[in-house]
């Protein structure tokens, strides 16, 4: 069973493994603490736009981290 | 966008691609054909094989073009090995070559040819001393690259050479890297085989370069025409081949100033991030290396991140670990410096090139320290 991940800042419940994945791309694979989209957006200064297109392009790219 | 990946490829030159596009369209012919749009294809192409063996101290008829530096690197290494089929045949090159010179190693070594892969020191050099311990009275081959993908390193081809020679061991080296960034003249290196790729130098990607010394036999690759000497049939690429010329003889008449430029820029590069990130680790040699090239280590950081979040910020660099599964691998290269695994996946790779300028070395400093500090801010 995939264990529960939430997001350390606002709480957002069962993170999806898109958003589970982009932590680890852009934080790193060792990450603890992992963020919603909207609130990894706001903490790297980006927009959920700009992440989800980065995710389309992990996807792209082959990587399985993502759904 | 600011591309700091000129290692991993540059864009081509303006001039150069002007050159080539005549042969995309109106030259279009094919270099075997007879007539005079074919003739003029010939010409152009054999007019590179000219820019190419001068710009590195070769006679023309010692140029073949290939496809790329990597089917130039496999190639010279399958054919030595089919030589010498049958008979007790040992090559040596080093850990930290290119993946296309040592997988091609590890797919003889299916076919009871010995390798032994030369360790590296703590900086990516050969040690001479080292490949003399090594060598066997059935070596014959020695296959060294002249410069480094991931962390710019030069070696000593030309002590190597010198070393070779005197042993009648052939001698092969992947300057992929190193043609149109450092001087290479082939007798001077003292080489038999010298490969180098034109999308390297500002030239278009699918035209590599291999260089055999003459009177050296070497099999073909491709069967069929006439092509390349009829060692490698099929069509020639002639816009490529074209823009192969223009690129090394452009590249050379900016060597001088580009290697100083690039060189103070990645000075100035490291030393920036040195003075915002203290621990900062600079891997490879800091005196024999290539002068655009730079691999930096960030202890505890993850160099796929990093990469990942300066991709967000408009910025192109590298990293040498490779991830498509969520599991990333580290570099062959940087554990063969010595570095932990861990240490070895906190490295990126910075290659500035010719279009590259220096305020915007400033911006990677601090893009490079933003994505460091948000990446440390959520341990």
């Amino acid at each position: 069973m995939t264990k529960r991940v939430d997001c350390y800042i606002c709480g957002k419940e069962n993170l999806t493994r898109n958003e589970i994945g982009l932590n680890k791309k852009l934080i790193g694979q060792d990450v603890k603490k992992f963020h919603c989209l909207q609130c990894l957006a706001d903490y790297l200064e980006l927009s959920v736009d700009e992440l989800e297109e980065r995710i389309q392009e992990f996807k792209d790219a082959g990587c399985s981290l993502f759904e | 966008m600011i591309y700091a990946d000129n290692a991993a490829t540059t864009r081509i030159s303006d001039s150069v691609f002007e050159k080539m596009l005549p042969f995309l369209r109106e030259q279009y012919g094919n270099a075997s054909s007879q007539y005079s749009l074919g003739v003029k294809a010939k010409r152009a192409v054999e007019h590179a094989r000219r820019q190419v063996a001068v710009a590195i101290g070769a006679n023309a008829s010692e140029i073949t073009f290939t496809s790329g530096g990597s089917e130039a690197n496999s190639w010279v290494i399958r054919s030595v090995a089919e030589t010498y089929r049958g008979k007790p045949m040992h090559i040596i090159t080093s850990e930290i070559e290119h993946h296309s010179v040592l997988n091609a190693c590890r797919a003889l070594e299916q076919t009871d040819i010995e390798v032994t892969y030369l360790p590296v020191n703590a900086t990516g050099v050969v040690e001479v001393t080292s490949l003399k311990e090594v060598i066997r009275p059935h070596t014959k081959l020695v296959s060294i690259m002249l410069a480094n993908n991931e962390i710019g390193t030069v070696q000593p081809v030309e002590e190597i050479g010198q070393l070779l020679k005197s042993k009648g061991i052939l001698f092969h080296t992947d300057a992929v890297q190193a043609v149109g960034h450092v001087p290479v003249n082939v007798s001077r290196l003292g080489v038999d085989f010298l490969t180098a790729s034109a999308h390297k130098f500002n030239g278009a990607k699918g035209t590599g370069i291999l260089y055999k010394r003459s009177g050296i036999d070497l099999s073909p690759l491709v069967f069929g025409g006439k092509q390349e000497y009829g060692l490698r049939a099929g069509t020639e690429n002639v816009a490529g081949i074209v823009s192969a010329g223009y690129a090394i003889e452009e590249s050379i008449s900016l060597m001088a100033d580009e290697a100083k430029r690039l060189r103070k820029m990645v000075e100035d590069t490291v030393d920036g991030i040195k003075e915002k990130i203290p621990s900062v680790r600079v891997n490879g040699d800091s005196i024999y290396r290539l002068p655009g090239t730079v691999n930096l280590g960030f202890d505890g950081v993850s160099g796929e991140a990093l990469m990942n979040l300066l991709d967000l910020k408009g910025i192109c660099v590298s990293t040498s670990s490779a991830c498509t599964s969520g599991k990333d691998e580290p570099s062959h290269v940087l554990l063969a410096l010595g570095l932990s695994e861990q240490q070895a996946k906190s490295a990126i790779r910075i290659s500035y090139g010719r279009y590259n300028t220096s305020d915007e070395v400033g911006k990677v400093i601090s893009a490079v320290y933003d994505a460091y500090s948000k990446i440390l801010g959520t341990r």
